[in-house]
């Protein structure tokens, strides 16, 4: 075993071998503070501490760091630990549970991307300067250098660092909705997949049905118009499931062309601020006329001058609205235009709709 | 009449050439081709190299299919002043060194016909294991282990230490090369493998890479499908390939299977482990180089750092491995800045790794199916592995080995594994699917965990194939449905033709059995397999065919689980007894060497008159590449629908996405393949004109899928023979072979199944009379299909 974290001499390294030996099983099924093992307490679970990375049980934990910091149980280590900081390992290898550790640390800090740079050459220049960093913090070579241009470079570069985590936070969210939204649509398919058989054998067992009555009934003629209806009906079936999975992957492509341009950082604002509109946009002024405030006629010569008539709330610039508006009402409207583009906007809406809600994070 | 040959000058269509057609095979026997067939078959081919398209052509088989193809475009190439290359490809190493043999016999006949002999080339290639000369490599029995020796012997950097005068061990057959001309390293001809063996050995010059090294000068190529549609291959093998060259596929019904295979990986725990000590002992080299000869390293970096590529580097003939990825996925641009320095990237592959094991060894007792995208960002957050070095694995890990000049290459098999699947995940996120299985099988207990990543899409593969060649054509004895493939392998056909046979006789009986003689259904559908009366009646099926069949017999099971079931409680039915009278029981395995010993056993059982019964799995080794013909096999027995193992999450998830994107059932395609595996196994006893035998499908559900067989069969299967019981399945059999044992000349084929240049003549004459009227027409035809 060859772990950089442990000299061959390391207390706790020749510990765990000895406990090996006693008690017949293997190394990372004890623990090296307590000396309980799996076989004794079958739920142990081993936690550590990003300090210094050695394994100690729960309970343990529990024990030592009850009470607020204290230093490392392992002989020879004595760092401060605290017990918030104890986590579950991810890797089997502690080397590489610190590895990735550092690389966290180095990747909040140097989080450019290639559009930051004019050429490829610089961004590759930088990654391999960055990666020059992180192999030297974690093989612990020139530690004190490494940190100092770590921090320089932080100080540089506050303002870049901030807005690119913050970019890549907003991927990860329209990522993770991506995927979800994804996984939906394939859900929706595999559901309609099996509508479309089971409507399909329905159909089948009608045309048997009809069939045999026909037969039975003894008309010839009738067996062979069924049987055409029948065609007919199953091809307009069939078209209209070729539409709807073709809605569907329209959907979904709409989908991934939003998080591709997404994800090219050039994130539009899709929905406008406004005032709240209840009408949803609705307007009530009509473009074919426009009311004036005074019309000649004669017979409204007496409304207007008569005080007892407009007392009662009765204003004749109302009534004037009201009559042109049912004169000019419907006059450009044609029912069938109406009709397609009132589907085209619905469908276009729960598009985006969907859409939206895949984007806006 | 040994030699038959005929000219077709016939109208527009081949009037610019001669063709000849040689039909001796080299057994003596004498194999009649079915010319009312071929002359279609002909036809259609030789618009499809004209309206520059692809094809998908289904020909019966033992009728000649492969010198009627060969006679065709060799013909055709040789009327153009700069021939097109034609690239065959076959399947198993036997069909490409029979192609070979019938290519040689074709050029020979020609040349007697012509008056003398053309220049042309025409080689086969396979692997170094079957090809190489060296007197200790080539006893070396595993492939990989004669790839990395050959590589040790013959890589470029040997040949330096050599120039320098340092001591290293090369190989005299590939050293001998050099001194060559690089364009005539064999003289002109056609070499089959085994001549190419011969010539190498009395040239003292290594086969393999003289093929290699030649296909740019050859007329035709005969080489495996893999070399063609396996990206890391095909990078280093055909790229130098014209764009006019024609393409066949032969034996193609399986084509999409290879494709997949082609871009698939599987990860075990055990490869991770062997992979993780090939890092180890990678890094062992850097150090080491580091304190020898660091400035190679710092070359390397140097041109990495440039962004430069070798120019020869991906069909250089050494080389470790080829990038995985298809050409036009690849990124033409420099390696990433993180993974230039050696020790970097090294870690980089470790930590890669480390995340594999995590996967697989997380103890996770379900299974995981997730796609690259989800796999990638998983990867981000735990590793900070960014997707596109990881692209760039394979490249960077080939051009390190070649930097280190690694030797032992077999060490690093399983790393190489490693950095391809590495490759593919980063590239492809379309049309793959990551697959963790945590057990072997349903009822296992002990994790044994396997991450698969398997390609969906059997389009991927074979896109660059129908980009690059104009023609392309698919041919097999058994493809049918025809609208199966285009769809699948997403291509346009100009020509889609299923042809049927002209026979003399009727001599092959295929039947359907739907019920024992106790007229209970027989299936093997999983609820009812095991049943006994179901078993009985499968057995009975078998005593009752065994006692009227002359000579040899082939059954054929589902899968190898089923007929080990069948077996065992026929054993104690007393029905292997019945059978042990009357015939030899053999039985294939899933051992190679074990089936090849049953199969040499088979044969002598037959010869000598014992006649024996093979039983065989249908999507076996048997089912595919062995011939049974003539007395080898008179009765082929189809015990059950040999449909898939449904329950396999890969084969789940491509029927998905197949239901998805290309809008093919889930159904539609189990029967699709269930059939053509079917049709496969029922074309193994008929191998040519004057070969008879009895085709049984014993499964109830086969009466539904009728439709699905090739049009050959479907059309030799009469209406009364559908649903048949046992007992009247083996009075129909016993009066079939009664007629097939009344004596039977080749001349009463003659005319009818096989003609003669007079016949031909008369039938031109007959097609001329007719053609003056109808011949507008028919070149409006051809018109519309060129632009459709």
């Amino acid at each position: 075993m060859s772990n950089p974290l442990f000299r061959d001499d390391d207390p706790l390294y020749k510990h765990s071998i000895t406990t090996q030996v006693l008690t017949g099983a293997p190394p990372d099924e004890n623990c090296p503070v307590c000396k309980s093992s799996r076989y004794l307490n079958p739920n142990i679970r081993f936690l550590m501490n990003p300090v210094c990375y050695h394994k100690m049980c729960e309970s343990c934990v529990d024990r030592i760091f009850m009470q607020g910091p204290a230093p490392c149980p392992v002989i020879a280590c004595g760092k401060t630990l605290r017990k918030n900081k104890f986590r579950k390992q991810t890797f089997e290898d502690v080397a590489v549970e610190r590895e990735v550790d550092v690389r966290k640390r180095v990747a909040l800090t140097f989080n450019k991307r290639q559009d930051d740079f004019d050429t490829l050459r610089e961004y590759n220049d930088y990654l391999e300067e960055v990666e020059q960093i992180t192999f030297n913090l974690v093989n612990k070579i020139d530690v004190k250098e490494t940190e100092a241009k770590l921090v320089e470079y932080e100080t540089a570069n506050k303002e870049l660092i901030s807005t690119n985590a913050a970019r890549q936070a907003a991927e990860m969210m329209a990522f993770a909705q991506a995927t979800e939204a994804e996984k939906e649509s394939q859900r929706l398919a595999r559901e309609m997949a099996v509508r479309e058989r089971e409507e399909e054998r329905r159909e089948q067992e009608e045309l048997k049905a009809a069939t045999l009555n026909a037969l039975a009934s003894g008309d010839k003629g009738a067996v062979k118009v069924i049987q055409e209806v029948q065609l007919k009906r199953s091809g307009e079936r069939k078209r209209r499931q070729a539409d709807e999975q073709m809605k569907l992957k329209s959907l979904a492509e709409g989908r991934s062309l939003l998080k591709s341009s997404l994800l090219a950082g050039t994130r539009k604002k899709i929905l406008e601020d406004g005032p709240f509109n209840p009408l949803g946009g609705l307007n009530d002024t009509n473009e074919h006329y426009v009311v004036q405030d005074y019309y000649e006629n004669k017979w409204l010569e007496n409304v207007r001058n008569d005080m007892a008539a407009q007392a009662g709330g009765y204003f004749v610039e109302e009534y004037y609205g009201r009559s042109l508006f049912e004169a000019f009402s419907g006059l450009t409207f044609f029912v069938d235009e109406e009709a397609t583009r009132i589907e085209e906007e619905k469908r276009a809406t729960t598009y985006t709709d969907l859409m939206i809600s895949d984007a806006v994070s | 009449m040994n030699w038959k040959c005929f000219s077709l000058t016939q109208g527009y269509i081949l009037s610019n050439m001669r063709m000849f057609v040689r039909i001796l095979k080299p057994s003596g026997f004498r194999i009649w081709t079915d010319i009312a067939v071929d002359k279609s078959y002909m036809t259609d081919l030789k618009r499809t190299l004209d309206a520059g398209g692809h094809c998908v052509l289904e020909m019966p088989s033992g009728t000649g299919k492969t010198v009627s193809l060969l006679s065709l475009i060799v013909a055709y190439q040789q009327s153009f002043p700069e021939p097109r290359k034609l690239i065959y490809c076959s399947r198993t190493m036997s069909e490409i060194e029979k192609a070979l043999a019938e290519l040689k016999a074709l050029m020979a006949y020609r040349s007697k016909e012509l008056g003398y002999v053309e220049e042309f080339r025409g080689l086969g290639l396979t692997s170094r294991k079957n090809l190489c000369l060296h007197p200790s490599v080539r006893r070396e029995r595993n492939g990989n282990v004669v790839d990395a020796r050959c590589r040790s012997l013959t890589a470029g950097f040997v040949k330096e230490k050599k120039a320098r005068g340092e001591e290293v061990e090369a190989c005299v057959f590939h050293d001998n090369l050099d001194a060559l001309e690089p364009h005539n390293l064999i003289p002109p001809g056609v070499y089959t493998l085994d001549g190419m063996l011969k010539y190498g050995e009395k040239h003292t010059q290594c086969p393999y890479f003289t093929a290699r090294r030649m296909m740019p000068f050859c007329n035709v190529i005969i080489y495996s499908y893999h070399y063609l549609l396996d990206p890391k291959i095909a990078e280093r093998v055909s790229k130098e390939l014209s764009k006019d060259c024609i393409v066949v596929f032969d034996e193609a019904h399986n084509i999409d299977n290879v494709c997949i295979e082609s871009l698939s990986i599987d990860l075990t725990d055990d490869s991770l482990r062997r992979a993780a000590r090939g890092a180890q002992n990678l890094e062992k080299k850097i150090s080491e180089m580091k304190a020898t000869d660091a400035e190679k390293l710092q070359n390397e970096y140097k041109k990495l750092v440039e962004g430069l590529r070798d120019v020869n580097e991906g069909t250089e003939e050494d080389s470790f491995m080829a990038n995985p990825v298809l050409p036009k996925d690849l990124l033409k641009e420099a390696v990433p800045g993180n993974i230039r320095r050696a020790e970097h990237f090294l870690a980089f592959l470790k930590r890669h790794m480390k995340v594999d094991c995590a996967k697989t060894r997380m103890k996770v007792l379900h299974v995981i199916s997730e796609t690259p995208a989800s796999f990638l960002q998983h990867l981000k957050d735990l590793t900070f592995i960014e997707k596109k070095p990881l692209r760039f694995c394979a490249e960077r890990l080939t051009s390190l080995v070649r930097t280190l000049e690694l030797a032992n290459i077999e060490d690093y098999k399983s790393l190489q594994e490693v950095a391809m699947f590495a490759t593919l995940v980063a590239t492809y996120e379309k049309g793959f699917l990551l697959i963790l299985e945590p057990f072997e099988s349903e009822t296992a207990t002990v994790p044994n965990p396997i991450l698969h990543f398997t390609c969906l899409d059997a389009s991927i593969a074979i896109k660059p194939v129908f980009e690059r060649f104009s023609s392309v054509v698919i041919t097999s004895g058994t493809i049918s449905p025809l609208e199966m493939y285009p769809k699948m392998l997403q291509f346009n056909t100009v020509v889609q033709e299923s042809y049927s046979m002209t026979l003399a006789r009727r001599s092959f009986l295929p039947m359907i059995v739907t019920r024992g003689s106790d007229q209970v259904a027989v299936s093997t559908r999983f609820e009812i397999r095991n049943d006994p009366s179901v078993v009985r009646n499968y057995g009975s099926l078998l005593v009752e065919f065994s006692k009227i069949t002359p000579d040899g017999m082939v059954v054929f099971f589902p899968s190898y689980l089923y007929m080990e079931s069948i077996i065992s409680m026929w054993q104690g039915m007393g029905i292997l007894d019945e059978v042990w009278k009357y015939k030899l029981i053999l039985v294939e395995t899933p051992d190679s060497q074990e089936t090849s010993l049953a199969l040499e056993t088979y044969r002598t059982a037959c010869c000598n008159g014992r006649g024996a019964v093979m039983l065989c799995v249908a999507r076996g080794k048997v089912s595919e590449g062995i011939d049974f013909d003539h007395h080898y096999g008179r009765t082929v027995l189809c015990i059950g629908v040999p449909f898939q193992y449904t329950q396999s999450r890969i084969l789940k998830a491509r029927l998905e996405f197949l239901r998805e994107n290309y809008r093919i059932r889930e159904n539609d395609f189990l029967s699709f393949d269930a059939m053509r595996h079917a049709a496969q196994c029922l074309g193994r006893v008929l191998r040519g004109k004057d070969d008879y035998g009895i085709m049984v499908l014993a499964d109830r559900r086969f009466g539904k899928k009728r439709s699905q067989l090739p049009k050959w069969i479907s059309q030799a299967l009469l209406e009364s023979d559908v649903n048949l019981s046992t007992d009247m399945a083996v009075a129909i059999a016993k009066k079939f072979l009664r007629t097939m044992a009344q004596p039977f000349a080749p001349k009463d084929q003659e005319g009818v199944s096989t003609w003669s240049l007079a016949d031909l003549k008369e039938h031109q004459r007959k097609g001329n009379e007719l053609q003056e009227v109808g011949e507008e027409g028919e070149e409006d035809v051809v018109m519309t299909n060129i632009t459709a």
